[in-house]
C-alpha cells in the first residue's frame, strides 16, 4: 500500500484515523497506541504478509536485548544484538552481492559458495534494522531510562508513516511522545490539520512532480550506451530534480502522517539544492540518515582515529589523512552500502566522501570563500556525479553518462537542429532521447520548473507549525490535492522503497 | 497549542474552510469544463489531422491517400513524396491503429472526391494492435467523438467505463489541456515535408547501434503477428468504403530491421501473417481491386533509432526513395 494509492488515501488511512481518535477519545492514549501498532501491522503485511515474520523476528529479539542493556549494559550483548541485526541486514540485502564478487574475484562456478536466489529484499530493512541498533547502543550508553514496554518499542518501531522508508527516528525523540500519547497529554488530534497539509504537500511533490520528470530520466539511462553530451545532462539533471521530489514528497506524507496522529517526526529535507557546499549539502540531504551515520559511525571512528593521530603524528596534512579524511572516506562508504548492495552504490559513497574531505580541507586551510555562484555550482556537480552512479544500471552505464557529460566530442545536435549544426560546425544525428523537438522542449520545461521549485519552494515540512489555518491555505492544499488525486492511476514506486 | 484539543481556527478551517474552498473550486471547475467541452483537444499530431482532415477541399484531389503508422509518418512528415498536390497524408501511428485510419479517411472523404489509390503503408503491427483502454482514450474516444465513430468504437475496442468524476479530479484533459487548444492557433493543412527523396544515395551509412537496441528489435521479433477480429473488421470497413467510393487498395510493409525479420521467418510469423492479411483483405475487398506490395529494403539493425524506426535521414531516406517510386507507379496510368 503505498502513500499514494486510492486504497491507502481513502480507505486506509480514514478509517485507522478515525479508530485512533476514537479510541483515544473513549479509552484513552494507551489504546489508540495499540490502535496505532495493530494498523501498522496490517500497513506492513499487505505488500507481503510473510514479511511479518521477519519484523516481528527482529523486534521481538532486539527488544529483549534492549531491555538487557538498560538493566546491565554488557558488551557482548550489544555485540551479540548487532551481530544479529547486521546478519540479518546481510543476508537479505548483501548476500547476493557478495556471491557475485567471490565468484568474479576467484573466477569459480558460483555454485561454490552458494546458489545465487532471487532474494526479495523485505522492506524497510533497512530502515527499521537501523532504528533498532541506534536504540541498542543508546540502551548500552546509558542514554536509554527507562526501559521502553513492549508496547512502546512496537510504536516505535512500526508507526507506519516512518517504517518503510524513514525518516530514521531516534528512541530518544520519540520516546516522551509515546509516553504522553499513553497518558493522555500528547497532542492527540491537535495537529490533524496542519498534518493534512504538509502530508497533501508531499503528496503533489511525489505524484505530480516526482513522476512527471521521471520519464525524461528513464530514457536517459536506458540509452546510456549512445547518449549525447546534451542529453545526459538532461538525464542526470532531469533524476537529481526527480530524486529529490520523489524522496522529499515521501518524507513530507511521512511528516504529515505523523502530525495527523500527533507524534512529531524528524525533518527528513531541508531545500537540500540551496546548499553551497557539500557539508552543507548533506546537513539538507537525508537528514536523519546523516544523523544516524554521524552519530554511530563518523564519530566513534573519529574518535578513536583522533587518539591515534594525536598520538603518533605531527604532520598537519597526515593528522588531517587520519582524524578526517578516512572518517568521512569510511563513512559514506558505507552509506553508499546501505543504500544498496552494488558497485554503483559503493561509487556514489566515495563520490560524496571525496566532496566532503575536499570541502573539509578547504575549511581547515582556511582558504578563500568562494563566490555563491561558483561553490554552489561545485557543490552541484560533485551531487550531480554522485548521482549519476546512484542511478545507473551498473558502472559501465555510470561512466557511459559521465564520459557523454564531460567528453566535448559527445556534443552533437539533434537532427532537428540540422540548420543550426551545419551554421556552426557541430555534429549532428537521429538522437534517443531527444528524437524530436517536442520532447526536447518538454524536458527543458520540466527542469527549468521543477529546479526553481526545488530552490524557491517554501518548506512547510520544516515550519508547519507556523502554517496558519487561512482561507489561502484552503484553496492550496484543495488545488494541490485535485492535482495530485487526477495523477494516482499512472504507474508510480517510491525510489526509497529499495532501500 | 492546547494539547489533545483542536483550536478553534483549525477546527473552523477543517470543517468549513477547506470542505468550502473544495465546492467553490469544484463549482468553477466544472463550468469551465463544461465551457470547454466542445473545445478539440491540439494534444499531437492525430488531433490536429482529425481536426483539419473534413475542413479541408483539395482541388484537384489528390489521387493517392496514404495511411500508415508512426514509421511511414516519420517519411511523409520531412520528405516529399509523389509530386505536389498528388498525395493526401493521413498517417497517423500505431495507438491510433487501423481503426483510426478508417475514421480519418471517412472524415476525409467527406470534404474530397475519391482518390485513385489509399495506400496503406505501415509495419505489419498495424494491422495486429489492439488498444488497452488508456491508449484508446488518448487515441481514439477522445479523438473521433463523434456519433457515428463513438458507435463504431463501442464495439471494436476496450474502453474505460464511463464514470462521473469531476472536472476538478482530472484538471490535465477537462482544463489543462482543453485550454491550450483553445488558445491554440487555427490548423491548417495536412503534414507534408519538403526535403526530396534522394536516390543517389545508395549506401547509408550505420547508425550507431547498442545492446538494449538489438534486445528491443530480438524482442519485437519474438512477438508473434496475429490480426485481431476488431481489427479484421476494420478492414472490411474499409474495403466497403472502396468499393462504395471506387477506389483501389494498395497494402506494402514498412521496412523492418533485419534482427527482426529474421525470427519472424524463422518462426514463420511473417509468411503467416502475410497469408492471413491477404485471406481477410481476399474475402472482404470483392470488388476492389487491391493489391499487396512486394518486400521493401532490408535495413541492418544499426540502421533503426529504435526497434520501429528508420534512422533520420539516411535510412530514412531509403524509404523515401522508395515510397516516392510506388506512388509514382501507382498513379501513372
Amino acid at each position: 500500500m503505498l502513500f499514494s494509492s486510492y486504497t491507502f488515501i481513502f480507505i486506509f488511512l480514514p478509517l485507522v484515523l478515525l479508530a485512533f481518535h476514537s479510541v483515544r477519545y473513549f479509552w484513552g492514549g494507551q489504546a489508540a497506541v495499540v490502535v496505532s501498532v495493530a494498523a501498522s501491522i496490517i500497513f506492513y503485511g499487505w505488500w507481503n504478509p510473510p514479511y511479518l515474520l521477519l519484523i516481528a523476528v527482529s523486534i521481538t529479539a532486539n527488544f529483549f536485548w534492549t531491555q538487557a542493556l538498560v538493566r546491565t549494559p554488557k558488551k557482548l550483548t550489544l555485540f551479540t544484538a548487532l551481530v544479529f541485526n547486521l546478519s540479518l541486514l546481510g543476508y537479505f540485502k548483501y548476500r547476493n552481492f557478495f556471491l557475485e564478487n567471490m565468484d568474479f574475484f576467484w573466477h569459480g562456478d558460483i555454485a561454490s559458495f552458494g546458489s545465487l536466489e532471487l532474494i526479495f529484499i523485505p522492506l524497510g530493512i533497512s530502515f527499521y534494522t537501523f532504528q533498532q541498533i541506534a536504540l541498542l547502543i543508546d540502551a548500552h550508553d546509558g542514554a536509554v531510562d527507562p526501559a521502553p514496554t513492549a508496547l512502546e518499542y512496537s510504536q516505535f518501531i512500526l508507526f507506519f508513516p516512518q517504517l518503510i522508508a524513514g525518516p530514521i527516528v531516534l528512541y530518544r525523540e520519540i520516546t516522551h511522545q509515546i509516553s504522553n500519547m499513553q497518558d493522555n497529554r500528547g497532542e492527540g488530534i491537535s495537529l490533524l490539520g496542519v498534518g493534512i497539509a504538509v502530508f497533501v504537500l508531499g503528496l503533489f511533490k511525489k505524484v505530480c512532480l516526482a513522476d512527471g520528470i521521471a520519464p525524461f530520466a528513464d530514457i536517459a539511462f536506458s540509452t546510456h550506451e549512445t547518449i549525447t553530451l546534451l542529453e545526459a545532462w538532461a538525464g542526470t539533471v532531469s533524476y537529481a530534480l526527480q530524486l529529490y521530489f520523489d524522496f522529499s514528497g515521501y518524507s513530507d506524507m511521512a511528516l504529515g502522517l505523523g502530525l495527523m496522529f500527533g507524534f512529531h517526526l524528524p525533518l527528513n529535507f531541508d531545500t537540500p539544492y540551496r546548499a553551497c557546499n557539500m557539508i552543507d549539502f548533506w546537513k539538507r540531504w537525508h537528514i536523519t540518515m546523516t544523523r544516524f551515520f554521524m552519530m554511530y559511525v563518523y564519530s566513534p571512528l573519529a574518535l578513536s582515529l583522533s587518539r591515534f593521530g594525536s598520538a603518533h603524528f605531527n604532520n598537519g596534512v597526515i593528522i588531517f589523512i587520519i582524524t578526517v579524511a578516512s572518517p568521512t572516506l569510511a563513512t559514506f562508504l558505507v552509506s553508499g552500502l546501505w543504500h544498496g548492495a552494488g558497485w554503483t552504490f559503493v561509487a556514489f559513497g566515495v563520490v560524496n566522501g571525496i566532496g566532503l574531505t575536499f570541502n573539509h580541507a578547504w575549511k581547515q586551510m582556511k582558504a578563500p570563500k568562494l563566490p555563491f555562484v561558483i561553490s554552489w555550482g561545485v557543490t552541484m556537480l560533485c551531487v550531480l556525479v554522485s548521482f549519476v552512479y546512484f542511478r545507473a544500471p551498473s558502472i559501465v552505464a555510470a561512466h557511459n553518462m559521465l564520459s557523454a557529460m564531460f567528453d566535448p566530442s559527445s556534443l552533437i545536435l539533434p537532427n532537428w537542429l540540422e540548420t543550426l549544426a551545419n551554421a556552426i560546425g557541430l555534429p549532428w544525428r537521429t538522437l534517443n532521447m531527444f528524437a524530436s523537438g517536442t520532447f526536447a522542449i518538454k524536458c527543458f520545461v520540466w527542469i527549468f520548473f521543477l529546479g526553481s521549485l526545488s530552490l524557491l519552494l517554501p518548506n512547510w515540512a520544516k515550519n508547519y507549525l507556523a502554517l496558519k489555518p487561512s482561507w489561502s491555505l484552503a484553496f492550496t492544499i484543495t488545488l494541490l490535492t485535485a492535482l495530485a488525486i487526477g495523477q494516482l492511476s499512472s504507474p508510480q514506486t517510491f525510489l526509497y522503497f529499495q532501500f | 497549542m492546547n494539547p489533545r484539543i483542536m483550536s478553534s481556527s483549525w477546527k473552523k478551517f477543517l470543517l468549513v474552510k477547506l470542505p468550502l474552498a473544495t465546492l467553490v473550486l469544484m463549482i468553477v471547475v466544472q463550468m469551465l469544463a463544461w465551457a470547454l467541452e466542445d473545445t478539440p483537444y491540439r494534444r499531437h499530431d492525430l488531433d490536429l489531422l482529425a481536426l483539419n482532415v473534413e475542413h479541408i477541399a483539395f482541388t484537384p484531389s489528390p489521387q493517392i491517400v496514404i495511411v500508415g503508422d508512426s514509421v511511414t509518418q516519420d517519411i511523409l512528415k520531412t520528405y516529399q513524396i509523389g509530386d505536389n498536390g498528388q498525395v493526401a497524408n493521413l498517417t497517423t501511428n500505431q495507438a491510433s491503429g487501423l481503426i483510426g485510419s478508417y475514421f480519418l479517411l471517412n472524415r476525409y472523404l467527406q470534404a474530397n472526391h475519391a482518390p485513385k489509390v489509399l495506400l496503406i503503408a505501415s509495419t505489419p503491427e498495424f494491422f495486429t494492435y489492439l488498444q488497452d483502454k488508456a491508449t484508446a482514450e488518448v487515441y481514439l474516444t477522445s479523438v473521433f467523438n463523434k456519433s457515428n465513430e463513438l458507435d463504431i468504437l463501442k464495439n471494436s475496442i476496450n474502453q474505460s467505463s464511463k464514470k462521473f468524476i469531476p472536472a476538478l479530479y482530472k484538471l490535465k484533459p477537462t482544463i489543462g489541456l482543453k485550454l491550450l487548444a483553445f488558445f491554440a492557433s487555427a490548423p491548417s493543412g495536412l503534414l507534408m515535408g519538403n526535403r526530396k527523396p534522394n536516390p543517389e544515395i545508395d549506401t547509408p551509412k550505420l547508425g550507431t547501434t547498442s545492446a538494449s537496441l538489438e534486445t528491443d528489435i530480438i524482442h519485437r521479433g519474438e512477438t508473434a503477428l496475429q490480426i485481431p477480429q476488431q481489427n479484421t473488421l476494420i478492414i472490411k470497413r474499409i474495403c466497403d468504403l472502396a468499393a462504395t467510393r471506387g477506389f483501389s487498395i494498395y497494402v506494402q510493409n514498412a521496412p523492418i530491421a533485419v534482427g527482426t525479420r529474421e525470427i519472424w521467418t524463422k518462426k514463420n510469423y511473417l509468411s503467416e501473417f502475410d497469408s492471413m492479411r491477404k485471406r481477410i483483405i481476399g474475402k472482404h475487398c470483392k470488388g476492389v481491386l487491391w493489391n499487396i506490395g512486394a518486400e521493401t529494403p532490408v535495413v541492418p539493425n544499426g540502421g533503426m533509432r529504435d526497434a520501429y524506426h528508420l534512422a533520420r535521414h539516411d535510412w530514412t531516406n531509403v524509404y523515401a526513395v522508395f515510397l516516392n517510386q510506388l506512388v509514382m507507379s501507382l498513379v501513372s496510368p
